[in-house]
């Protein structure tokens, strides 16, 4: 056993630290990974009326399926190996991603209206990523046991 | 006309995909200084331990020894200034008085100097009476 990996198991975990913020990224991990899935191989191209806007012929469907199923593998493997900074990381990219989406989403229904549902639906998720970063994930391993060391 | 010639060039597909990247990219910062924000506020609010309650109360106390001293401090400054002037009246009463005692003594010195004038006098007629 090399010495990171002991230092990680002496570590709190996140789901002692804050349960809320596990069970949030072990969630957004596995939808991720599914909705990677998804884009990558359950969608027919053909039966889209209109383009997504964040998918053009630069970033295909297949590129944004990737990108997310990472993104998930990340999450999962971050809470796997007790690693908050990396919990935090991928937590801020999904927000930076899902928020990316969002601001296309919204100028996709003023292109081409018909998809405010989807949009809602969206930007619900993005802020409750964001809510879960910003008022329940802990700090970082560093500062917690600094505190706790004061205390 | 290069605006012109970049929009033939991209699409306003990418355009908008590049806008909302930056936009993310800005939200996700954002989102970052606000969790930042929070944990320092929660930091703040967190209830103090025994240990901080009384090195709290050291603090307090050396405050308040600091105010005591700046105090006595103060008080010194006014005896010292009482006394500087004491000393310079007390000064000022010892030149009067040496002042004094000179005038006493000539004016000693001249009654002396009368009286003697006086006798001398009286003795010289004295004998030119009894010359007579």
């Amino acid at each position: 056993m090399t010495t990171y990996s002991e230092l990680a198991k002496a570590r709190p975990t996140l789901k002692q630290v804050s349960p809320m913020s596990h069970w949030f990224v072990t969630i957004m991990g596995v939808f991720n990974i599914l909705l990677g899935f998804t884009l990558m191989f359950g969608i027919d191209k053909n039966r889209l009326s209109a383009s997504l806007i964040i998918v053009n012929e630069f970033s295909s469907y297949t590129f944004w399926g990737i990108v997310f199923i990472l993104i998930g593998i990340v999450k999962l493997y971050a809470l796997f190996s007790n690693n908050w900074w990396l919990s935090r990381k991928s937590l801020i990219l999904g927000v930076s991603i899902k928020a990316m989406w969002s601001v296309a989403l919204i100028f996709r229904i003023f292109i081409s209206p018909g998809t405010v549902f989807i949009t809602l639906c969206w930007l619900c998720i993005a802020a409750l990523q964001m809510c879960c970063y910003i008022f329940f994930m802990p700090p970082n391993i560093g500062s917690f046991n600094q505190r706790r060391e004061d205390r | 006309m290069y605006f012109a010639a970049a929009q033939s060039v991209v699409s306003d597909n990418v355009q908008i995909s590049i806008i909302s990247a930056v936009s993310g990219i800005v939200i996700a910062y954002i989102v970052n200084v606000a969790a930042k924000k929070v944990q320092e506020q929660k930091q703040k609010k967190q209830p103090k331990d025994r240990m901080e309650q009384m090195f709290d109360g050291y603090e307090r106390l050396i405050k308040q020894k600091d105010l005591e001293d700046d105090r006595k401090q103060r008080y010194i400054k006014i005896i010292e200034d009482e006394l500087t002037a004491t000393k310079l009246h007390v000064g000022k009463l010892e030149e009067a008085m040496e002042r004094t005692n000179d005038e006493l003594t000539q004016s000693r010195e001249e009654n002396q100097q009368l009286r003697e004038q006086l006798d001398a006098m009286r003795k010289e007629y004295k004998s030119v009476k009894n010359g007579q």
